[in-house]
């Protein structure tokens, strides 16, 4: 490469204005185009082209506490404004959806706190958000019961997650549930991990107490071939990761198993690859794996998940309401 | 701690007691794997008590919400 190839672009320095939107300042991100706003703003154009994309399929994963930090209706909305094709999340955040379509609540807390106060009064703490004891009860309690009832609709038949997910949406009422969206919407939610969450708990104080014989069964490997299905019927994939772990593997691990392999991917993450985990692993490994293209369009952020996912939700509804689907 | 809470025991210091509507009213986690009803008050107790190994302030804000009362 000769030096001048080296210095084609300027960097455009951020203006702002008292009238900015968000997809304003995006534009702005893009044109300054370094560390994590040119980062962010690719994202938006990642996932703008995937959404746009009729003949892709989208993944959304979720992992980390996102749904008791305030992302819950942001999900559900884009579930039922169909910008997502499939969800693959922790057990853990749909507990939390879960816990306010049971009626409880996640409040606004502190870290510098005194934990073990926290614990006299039965208050659980995820870093600044604090729960109830009780809101939890009540869904262990309300679930329970409605695991009683799915088996006895079901008949032993075992389900997969997804399926699961939606009998439980279906006897739903909250309209800003992510269960609730998954089950109106007929979008397969899989909870891979599905054990490894407050269900594994309730699922026990079901069978502890149910008296019928028609018991509620949930294969883990039932989904499986669903989710080979979907990548395999597809003719282009895509994905947005928020925060990494299993959700992720799953869907990055049925594209290279469906030999197709990711053709959009944005990943949003604080982890690191140096350490070997698979949330921190960068979108060039993948390649190593046939789980995302080569010729992808891909990006990788390192931020909050909180900061960057709305900003680049309401980028992509804005750039949809000036030219729709 | 321990000779405290047998001096005067409640569901609220029991070890199967969790929060239900604080302070009032706790859930039995004991009665309601039986399938017996699990919600109880806070200030009652049944024969199956069991010392809480760490307290809490379940019966010391129900005694005092009904001192108050």
């Amino acid at each position: 490469m000769k030096r001048e190839d080296f210095l084609r672009e300027y960097v455009s320095h951020i203006k702002i204005d008292s009238v900015m939107t968000v997809d304003k300042l995006i534009e702005k991100f893009d044109a300054s185009g370094c560390f994590g706003a040119g980062r962010v703003a690719t994202a938006c154009d990642v996932f703008e082209k995937m959404v746009r994309d009729k003949n892709c399929t989208v993944f959304l994963t979720v992992a980390g506490a996102i749904v008791p930090a305030g992302l819950r209706t942001v999900i559900a909305d884009l579930i039922r404004k169909r910008r997502v094709d499939v969800v693959v999340s922790t057990a853990a955040n749909m507990v939390h959806d879960l816990i306010e379509a049971f009626g409880g609540h996640h409040y606004k807390g502190h870290w510098l706190v005194d934990d073990f106060t926290l614990y006299k009064y039965h208050i659980y703490r995820i870093y600044d958000i604090f729960v109830t004891e009780e809101d939890y009860l009540k869904l262990d309690a309300g679930l329970s019961d409605m695991f009683d009832e799915i088996g006895k609709d079901t008949q032993n038949q075992p389900l997969a997650t997804h399926e699961f997910v939606w009998e439980i949406g279906k006897r739903l009422k909250d309209p800003n549930s992510i269960v609730r969206a998954a089950y109106e919407t007929k979008t397969p939610l899989f909870l891979p991990a599905i054990r490894d969450s407050e269900f594994g708990f309730i699922y026990w104080l079901y069978q502890q107490r149910t008296k019928s014989k028609q018991l509620l069964q949930v294969d883990a490997f039932k989904e499986v071939s669903d989710i080979m299905n979907i990548a395999s019927n597809s003719d282009r994939l895509g994905m947005v990761v928020l925060g990494g772990g299993v959700p992720r593997n799953t869907v990055q691990h049925a594209a290279v198993t469906a030999k197709r392999g990711l053709d959009y991917a944005v990943i949003i993450t604080m982890d690191r690859p140096e350490t070997g985990g698979l949330s921190g692993s960068t979108l060039e490994e993948t390649i190593s794996w046939g789980k995302v293209k080569r010729t992808a369009e891909k990006v990788m952020v390192i931020g909050d998940v909180l900061i960057v996912f709305p900003l680049m939700v309401a980028s992509l509804e804005e750039r949809l309401n000036k030219k729709p689907l | 701690m321990k000779q405290k809470a047998a001096e005067k025991k409640y569901c609220g210091n029991c070890s199967s007691h969790n929060t239900y509507e604080y302070p009032d009213v706790v859930f039995c986690m004991r009665r309601f794997l039986r399938g017996d009803k699990a919600v109880t008050p806070t200030l009652s107790v049944c024969d199956e008590w069991r010392t809480h190994v760490q307290t809490c302030y379940c019966v010391e804000d129900a005694l005092k919400k009904k001192t108050e009362e």
